[in-house]
C-alpha cells in the first residue's frame, strides 16, 4: 500500500476555558492519500475546524495539542520548528476558509494579494509574479483576468472572492488543500460552480483535497472518502459509495433521516433527542449512546468503543453494528393530513413594489431607486405554506418585511380580510399586527440579550392586549413555551443560555403569543444544524396542523421547500419568475432560472443524472437591473428578444405560471 | 447645623443615585455578570478600593457644618463659620499655619532670616518653625528617631484600626472565617491595610510635622492636596452628569429616528465640536465673573463664589464634551435599530418610545459605562490644565490645578520650592491612575466581543 500523503494519528487538542478543559479533538486518526478527496462531516461544535487548525498548527493560544502525530510525507508536523512549519503551511498545505468576505484584505487589490502568496516562498521578479498571478486568476475561472488583477475585493461578488481565495491557496501548487466549509456562505448556484472548480483543479494539479462540511450533498458530490465526526471523535470512515449506500453508524443514519425531502412530506422528520454533549465532560464508551435508539448498557460500560468493520474500507465506531445495519431507520410518526389547502385566501398581494431611493450629494437628491421588490403578486392560502425561493439579494427578505410594513411600501396592494393594509395608517394597522408575525433567520440576533424570556414573550401581549393581568400573562407565556416544547421553568432565563434550536423555539413562541394567522418565516432554519432544523420544521408543521396557520416561508434551501411548501414562488431580482404548486415547480420547472437552481443542488441520488447549468456568478444589481427580462444576462437559453421585451406572466397550467418569453407565443412574433 | 453648597447637594444626590442604581442593577443578572468579571480581577478591585477611598474623602469634605467658634476668651463668637467634616478631622494640620515655606519634615524655615537672640545679637539663621518639630528639644539629633518612631506608631495604629474593622465585618457577615472569603474580598482587605497604614502614619506625624511641607503663606501642603480631592471628584462626576442626558437623548434620537432629526443633531454636534473647547470655557468663565461682580449680594462668602464657579465649570465642560459619546451612541443605535429583535418588537406593535427604552437603551449602556469611567480621568486632568491657564476653578478653591498654577513661580525660585508640585502630582496621579486602571478593567468586562 502506498504511503498516505497526510496521516493523522491519535490527535488530541484541548482548550483551556473558564468552564474547564474542553477536549475539542479527542483521539482522531485518519489518512489522506495522494490525489484523494477526503470529506469530514459533522454538525457545528463537533470539532471539525479545530481538527483542521490543529493540523495546520494555527490554533489560538489557549489551545494545546496534547497527543498524537500529524505525519506529512514522513515528517511529523507537530515536532518541527515553527520556522520549518511556515515552509509547509501555505506552501505544501494550503487552506481556504468559510467566509471569503472576511478572508481578503479590503485595501489591497486582488492581484497584489495573490502576488503576496506567490512571493512568500520563492523570489521572483515583478513581471514574473504578475504573469503567475494572472495565470492563477485564469486557472480559477475568473474571466478577464488582466482587468481583475487590479480589482479590489469589494468590486467582486462572493463567488469570485472565494475563487480568489482558492487562487491564493493554489499559488504555490500545494499537495493538500484544506477547504473549511468553502461554500457555506455562498448561494446554491455559486456553490455548484465552486465545487466544480475544486474538482477540476484537483484533477489538473493532482493535489489532495480535504473538505470540511456539514452538508451531505456537497460531500457526495466531491468526496472519495468520508469521515463523520461526533463530539471530538470520528465515528465512521468509509468510501463515498459505501457511505451513501448504507451509512452504518446510528448518528450518520440520523443525519440522513433528518434531511427534509419531497417524499417525507407527510411525515415528521426524524430528530435526535437531546443535544451534542459538552466536550468538557469525561466520556465513557460511546459518546452518542445517550441519544441513540439502539443504546444498551454495554455501550457506556466499556471505556472506549473500538472500530468495527462494516464492509471493505468502511469502519464504524459502534458496538451494535449488526443490528443497526440490519434494521436501519425507525419509522417516523405521521402528522400531516393531506389536502389542507382550501381555496380560502388569507392574504392577497397585488403588484407590490418596494423601492429604496438612492440619495446623493449635500441636498440628498434622489438619483435612482433600488427596486428590491418590483411588482410582486401572489396569494397565501389559509392553512397553507407558500415558499419564496431565490438567491441572496433577490429581495425575498425585503418582501417579507414589507408585508408586515416593517419597511415602507412604494406601491401595490396587500389584502387581508378584504382590507388593503398598504394605505392603512400605522394606528389602524396596529390592530392587524397581531395577525401577521415574523420569525427571523438568526436566532442569536432576534432576541434582546438583556431581556428575560418572560419579558420577550409578554412584550407582544402587553403592546397589543394591555388589559391582561400579570398572572394571565405569565400563564399564557408558560402555555406558549409548552407549546413549542420547552419547560416553563426557562421563563426567568436569558437568551444566551439557550442553544440555537431552543432560541428559535422561543422566537416562534414570541410570534405565537399574539395568536397570529400568518407567520412570515425568514429562513428560520438556515442557521441551524440539520438535526435541529428537523426539530424546528416538525414544530412548524405541527403548529400549522393545530392552529391552521399560514406560512410565507422565505428560503434558499430547496429541500426544505420540497418538504414544507404547498406553493412555491421563485424570485429573481425583485420579481417572481415562476409560481406554482410545489410538485409543478420542483418536478417540472419551466423557467430557466428555476432549472438552474434545482440543478445546482448537490444530491447523492445517483439515479438522477443531471447537468450543472453554469450560471455566471455576477448577479446584476437591483439598482440597475438589465433591460427586458432581468435574467437574460445569465440565462442559458437567451434569445435576442429577451433584452428588449419584458416578459409577462404566462399560465402553463391553472396553478402554474411562468414569466419567460419562451412560453409567450405572442411576444416572439415581431 | 448643616450648611451645604450647590455642589454638595449634587454630590450627595449623585452618591445616593449611584447607590440606588447599583442596588437595582444587582437584581438583573446580565448587569451583574460583567461586574463579577471586574471583581475577579485584582487590578480592578484594588483600583476600585482606591477610588472609593477618594470618594469617601470627597463626601466627608462635602458634609459642611455651620457652627460658632469658641473665641479665645471661652465665649461663643457671634460670627458663624462653616467647616466640612474633613476639616474637623484634619484639624491640627489645618490650623498649624507657619509663616512661610518650609520643606517636608522640616523643623526650620526654608530661607534664612535675621533673628535677634537673647543677647541681643543679630543672627542670620534658619528660624525654628512655630509648630513643626516644636516638641523636639535638640532637633538635629532627635528628629530622625522621632519621625521613625512616630511613623511606626502610626502604622501600628492603622493596623489596629484595620483589624478592628475586619473583625467587625467578619462579625456581621455570615462566614466567620477569614479563609472563607473570596479573592475580591481579600484584595479589598489588603488594599485597605495599605491605605489604613498610610492614614495612620499621617495621623501620627501630622500634628508634629508638615509631612509635605508648607506653602508661601505657611499652609500645610498635605492639607491642600487632600482638600483638592473633592474638587477633582466634583469636576469628574458632575460634568458627566451634565453631559450624559444630552448625549444619550440626542444620540439615541439621531440614530433611531433618522431623517431630519438625525440631520439637525449631526449638524449640531459637528458645529459644536469644531469650536475650540477652551475658547467656550474661557468665555463662559469670564461672563460668570462679570455676573458675580455685578451681583455681589447673591454670593456673600468666598465659598459661595468658588462653589458657583466650580459648578459653572462643570456645566460648561459638560456642554462641550457630550459630542463624542453622542456620536458613539448614534452609531450604535443605527446598528441596533436594524437588529432582528427590534424588527420583531415592531412587528408586535410595540411603540417607538418603548422600543427605545426597552431594546435600544439597555444595549448601549455598556458604551455609556465605559465612556463615563474613561472620561473621568480626562476631566480631572482637564481641570488642572484649565486652572493652570486661570480659567478653571476660583483661585480660592483648593484644587490641584491651582496648586500647579502657583508652583509655576515657585519652580523659578532659587532655591527651588518643589514640594507643592510633587504633592499635587502624587495625589492626581493616584486618582487618575486608579481611574484609568479601573476603566480598563470595566471596558474589558463590558466588551461584548470578549464574552460571547
Amino acid at each position: 500500500m502506498k504511503q498516505p500523503l497526510l496521516s493523522v494519528q491519535g490527535l488530541k487538542t484541548e482548550f483551556n476555558q473558564a468552564q474547564g478543559l474542553v477536549k475539542a479533538v479527542d483521539g482522531v486518526s485518519f489518512d489522506i492519500a495522494e490525489g484523494e478527496t477526503f470529506a469530514l462531516v459533522g454538525e457545528s461544535g463537533c470539532g471539525k475546524s479545530v481538527l483542521a487548525l490543529s493540523v495546520m498548527r494555527l490554533l489560538s493560544n489557549n489551545a494545546k495539542i496534547t497527543a498524537g502525530k500529524v505525519i506529512y510525507r514522513g515528517t511529523d508536523l507537530l515536532q518541527i520548528a515553527e520556522k520549518q512549519m511556515r515552509a509547509v503551511r501555505g506552501f505544501r498545505i494550503a487552506m481556504i476558509f468559510q467566509d471569503p468576505m472576511t478572508s481578503l484584505n479590503p485595501v489591497m487589490s486582488v492581484g497584489e494579494q495573490i502576488g503576496e502568496a506567490v512571493l512568500l516562498h520563492k523570489k521572483l521578479p515583478r513581471s514574473a509574479v504578475k504573469e503567475r498571478v494572472v495565470e492563477l486568476i485564469k486557472q480559477v475561472g475568473i474571466a478577464d483576468a488582466e482587468a481583475r488583477y487590479a480589482s479590489f475585493p469589494h468590486q467582486l461578488s462572493g463567488g469570485m472572492m472565494q475563487r480568489v481565495m482558492i487562487a491564493m491557496a493554489l499559488a504555490n501548487e500545494p499537495d493538500l488543500l484544506i477547504a473549511d466549509e468553502p461554500t457555506t456562505a455562498l448561494d446554491v448556484t455559486i456553490q455548484a460552480q465552486i465545487l466544480e472548480l475544486l474538482k477540476d483543479l484537483q484533477r489538473e494539479l493532482g493535489m489532495s483535497l480535504w473538505i470540511i462540511s456539514h452538508d451531505l450533498g456537497i460531500v457526495s458530490d466531491i468526496a472519495d472518502r468520508v469521515a463523520v465526526m461526533y463530539a471530538g471523535q470520528l465515528v465512521e470512515v468509509a468510501t463515498r459509495d459505501s457511505f451513501f449506500n448504507q451509512a452504518a453508524h446510528p448518528y450518520s443514519q440520523r443525519l440522513f433521516a433528518a434531511l427534509p425531502k419531497m417524499d417525507k412530506r407527510d411525515k415528521a422528520l426524524v430528530t435526535l433527542p437531546g443535544s451534542v454533549p459538552r466536550l468538557s465532560q469525561t466520556f465513557n464508551g460511546c459518546r452518542f449512546a445517550e441519544r441513540c435508539d439502539y443504546q444498551q448498557p454495554a455501550c457506556t460500560s466499556i471505556a472506549k468503543v473500538a472500530w468495527h468493520s462494516v464492509a471493505d474500507d468502511h469502519l464504524a465506531r459502534c458496538l451494535r453494528l449488526d443490528e443497526v445495519v440490519a434494521k436501519p431507520i425507525n419509522t417516523p410518526e405521521f402528522i400531516k393530513q393531506q389536502t389542507t389547502s382550501t381555496s380560502n385566501k388569507v392574504l392577497q398581494v397585488n403588484n407590490l413594489k418596494i423601492h429604496f431611493a438612492i440619495k446623493k450629494g449635500i441636498l440628498k437628491r434622489t438619483v435612482g431607486f433600488v427596486k428590491a421588490v418590483d411588482g410582486v403578486s401572489f396569494d397565501l392560502v389559509s392553512g397553507g405554506t407558500t415558499a419564496l425561493v431565490g438567491e441572496s439579494g433577490c429581495g425575498k427578505t425585503t418582501l417579507g418585511k414589507g408585508l408586515l410594513k416593517l419597511l415602507p411600501i412604494t406601491s401595490g396592494e396587500v389584502y387581508y380580510q378584504e382590507k388593503n393594509l398598504v394605505d392603512m395608517p400605522e394606528q389602524t394597522f396596529r390592530s392587524y399586527r397581531e395577525q401577521l408575525q415574523i420569525i427571523f433567520q438568526d436566532p442569536f440576533s432576534s432576541m434582546n440579550p438583556r431581556m428575560l424570556v418572560i419579558d420577550i414573550l409578554q412584550e407582544g401581549l402587553q403592546a397589543l392586549k394591555p388589559t391582561l393581568s400579570n398572572l394571565e400573562v405569565e400563564a399564557q407565556c408558560a402555555y406558549l413555551l409548552q407549546k413549542v416544547g420547552l419547560n416553563a421553568d426557562v421563563l426567568y432565563r436569558y437568551p444566551h443560555e439557550f442553544s440555537g434550536g431552543q432560541r428559535q423555539r422561543i422566537c416562534i413562541a414570541r410570534a405565537l403569543a399574539v395568536k397570529p394567522s400568518i407567520i412570515v418565516c425568514d429562513e428560520p432554519t438556515s442557521a441551524l444544524d440539520v438535526s435541529v432544523q428537523a426539530q424546528v420544521l416538525n414544530l412548524l408543521q405541527q403548529l400549522q396542523q393545530e392552529q391552521g396557520l399560514s406560512y410565507l416561508f422565505i428560503t434558499h434551501d430547496l429541500s426544505v421547500v420540497s418538504y414544507l411548501a404547498d406553493t412555491v414562488a421563485v424570485m429573481y431580482l425583485g420579481r417572481i419568475v415562476e409560481y406554482g404548486t410545489v410538485e409543478e415547480v420542483l418536478n417540472a420547472p419551466a423557467h430557466p432560472y428555476t432549472k438552474a437552481l434545482i440543478n445546482a443542488v448537490p444530491s447523492w441520488d445517483n439515479s438522477v443524472q443531471k447537468t450543472i447549468n453554469k450560471l455566471p456568478d455576477t448577479m446584476p444589481s437591483a439598482a440597475n437591473p438589465p433591460s427586458g427580462c432581468h435574467f437574460h444576462t445569465r440565462c442559458a437559453q437567451v434569445m435576442p428578444i429577451c433584452s428588449t421585451v419584458e416578459p409577462k406572466n404566462i399560465n402553463v397550467s391553472a396553478s402554474h405560471s411562468v414569466c419567460c418569453l419562451q412560453f409567450d407565443d405572442t411576444a416572439v412574433k415581431p | 447645623m448643616f450648611s451645604l453648597l450647590w455642589t454638595d447637594y449634587l454630590v450627595f444626590a449623585l452618591v445616593i443615585g449611584v447607590s440606588l442604581l447599583i442596588w437595582r442593577a444587582s437584581k438583573r443578572q446580565h448587569l451583574v455578570r460583567p461586574w463579577k468579571t471586574v471583581s475577579d480581577s485584582t487590578v480592578g478591585v484594588v483600583s476600585l478600593t482606591v477610588l472609593l477611598t477618594f470618594v469617601f474623602i470627597g463626601v466627608l469634605d462635602s458634609t459642611r457644618i455651620k457652627y460658632k467658634p469658641n473665641l479665645s476668651n471661652g465665649e461663643r463668637g457671634a460670627r458663624t463659620e462653616t467647616l466640612s467634616v474633613l476639616d474637623i478631622v484634619l484639624t491640627p494640620i489645618r490650623t498649624q499655619i507657619e509663616t512661610t515655606y518650609s520643606q517636608p519634615f522640616a523643623h526650620t524655615g526654608y530661607a534664612k532670616e535675621l533673628l535677634i537672640d537673647e543677647q541681643g545679637a543679630t543672627q542670620w539663621v534658619y528660624p525654628r518653625l512655630k509648630y513643626a518639630g516644636a516638641h523636639l528639644v535638640s532637633a538635629e539629633s532627635d528628629k530622625q528617631k522621632d519621625i521613625v518612631t512616630k511613623a511606626i506608631a502610626g502604622i501600628f495604629l492603622g493596623f489596629m484600626c484595620w483589624l478592628a474593622l475586619l473583625v467587625l465585618v467578619l462579625f456581621f457577615s455570615k462566614a466567620r472565617s477569614y479563609k472563607a472569603r473570596s479573592k475580591a474580598q481579600k484584595n479589598i482587605a489588603y488594599t485597605l491595610l495599605i491605605i489604613f497604614s498610610l492614614a495612620g502614619m499621617v495621623a501620627s506625624l501630622g500634628p508634629y510635622y508638615h509631612v509635605l511641607g508648607t506653602d508661601k503663606v505657611g499652609e500645610d501642603v498635605l492639607y491642600q492636596a487632600i482638600k483638592s480631592i473633592r474638587t477633582g471628584l466634583v469636576i469628574g462626576t458632575l460634568t458627566t452628569l451634565v453631559m450624559l442626558p444630552i448625549a444619550i437623548a440626542l444620540g439615541l434620537m439621531a440614530g433611531f429616528f433618522r431623517g431630519w432629526v438625525d440631520d439637525v443633531i449631526q449638524y449640531l454636534y459637528t458645529t459644536l465640536s469644531s469650536i475650540p473647547g477652551v475658547l467656550l470655557i474661557a468665555a463662559a468663565i469670564l461672563m460668570a465673573q462679570v455676573y458675580m461682580a455685578n451681583n455681589p449680594d447673591l454670593f456673600t462668602t468666598v465659598d459661595d463664589r468658588g462653589d458657583m464657579r466650580l459648578l459653572l465649570l462643570c456645566m460648561i465642560l459638560g456642554l462641550t464634551s457630550w459630542t463624542g459619546l453622542c456620536r458613539l451612541l448614534r452609531a450604535e443605535t443605527l446598528k441596533i435599530r436594524e437588529m432582528d429583535y427590534v424588527m420583531a418588537a415592531r412587528a408586535l406593535g410595540v411603540g417607538r418610545m418603548q422600543i427605545l427604552k426597552r431594546h435600544v437603551l439597555p444595549n448601549v449602556m455598556h458604551l455609556v459605562m465605559i465612556t463615563v469611567v474613561l472620561d473621568f480621568s480626562g476631566l480631572v486632568l482637564a481641570e488642572a490644565v484649565l486652572s493652570y491657564i486661570n480659567i478653571g476653578v476660583d483661585p480660592s478653591t483648593y484644587s490641584w490645578g491651582n496648586m500647579i498654577n502657583t508652583s509655576r513661580l515657585e519652580m523659578a525660585r532659587e532655591p527651588i520650592v518643589w514640594w507643592p508640585l510633587v504633592a499635587a502630582f502624587i495625589f492626581m496621579f493616584a486618582l487618575v491612575l486608579a481611574a484609568n486602571l479601573f476603566a480598563d478593567v470595566v471596558r474589558d468586562a463590558f466588551d461584548p466581543r470578549e464574552n460571547n
